[in-house]
């Protein structure tokens, strides 16, 4: 379910002008969801960077079980920002997932969601997995 | 075979599955003085900055207006406590008059009242 779009835009636009807009608890969840995952969308480049794009996609293919030492490795070398952000972003998420039971988001829903906002190569840019999902 | 979106997906479950050992402490990263991670800001792009200020000078012209639309309801409210004001000392006065009124009453009255008990005894 995604957010209001328009409260989206709103928010967004206090960020890009600087401003620090709080958020109580009557503000709508998938609103701040919305938020993060657009924030993810517009980097330039994805958190997981696209020179990881091919490595990580091919051994998830090839080789699955070798993927976690990959991804290590692959972790290891981002750039600091890019490091923290992707930690912060997993540890939340993770916090997440222990609420499935209510919201339904368990690891591999939010991986669902999520995933195409963190990882993309340059070629195959993720809305054209979106399109092939959708069609 | 399975999808690019799906291998995405399964990606990041891999991540979220191993986050407690993929990431090394943030004292072991490379260049690294932070002991927690520091806030995230959304950056204005480069193709956003004009949007972003004609927001902020449309959002500035109508603070004005607001501010404009404010002086003049003050204004207003100043003149009306004004109106009231005058409308207390008119009815200020007006209850002057009519004690006064009255009291003249009272006073013709009395003043009647004599006749009125001469009357009654013949």
């Amino acid at each position: 379910m995604g957010g209001n779009h328009d409260r989206i835009q709103e928010l967004r636009q206090q960020f890009d002008l600087g401003r620090n807009p709080s958020f109580d608890d009557k503000e709508d969840p998938h609103v701040v969801a919305g938020l993060i995952k657009l924030y993810l969308r517009r980097l330039p480049e994805p958190l997981l960077l696209f020179a990881n794009y091919t490595t990580l996609i091919s051994t998830c293919r090839d080789a699955e079980d070798t993927l976690p030492d990959v991804l290590k490795k692959a972790i290891a070398a981002l750039p600091l920002e890019n490091h923290l952000l992707l930690k912060y972003l997993a540890d939340f998420l993770v916090s997440v997932s222990q609420h499935a039971e209510k919201s339904k988001m368990g690891i591999n829903n939010l991986a669902t969601v999520f995933g195409p906002n963190l990882l993309r190569g340059t070629t195959s840019a993720y809305p054209a997995c979106w399109k092939k999902k959708k069609n | 075979m399975m999808s690019e979106s799906d291998l995405i997906t399964r990606v990041t479950v891999c991540i979220l599955k191993n986050a407690a050992t993929l990431f090394p402490a943030p004292d072991d990263l490379p260049g690294s003085t932070l002991a927690a991670p520091s806030p995230v800001l959304i950056t204005v792009t480069p193709a956003d900055e004009p949007v972003a200020a004609k927001v902020e000078v449309e959002t500035a012209k109508v603070e004005a207006e607001t501010a404009k639309v404010e002086v003049e309801t003050a204004k207003v409210e100043v003149e009306t406590a004004e109106v009231d004001v005058e409308t207390a000392k008119i009815d200020v006065e007006t209850a002057k008059v009519e004690a006064e009124t009255n009291e003249a009453s009272a006073e013709e009255v009395k003043a009647e009242e004599p006749a009125k008990v001469r009357i009654s005894l013949s």
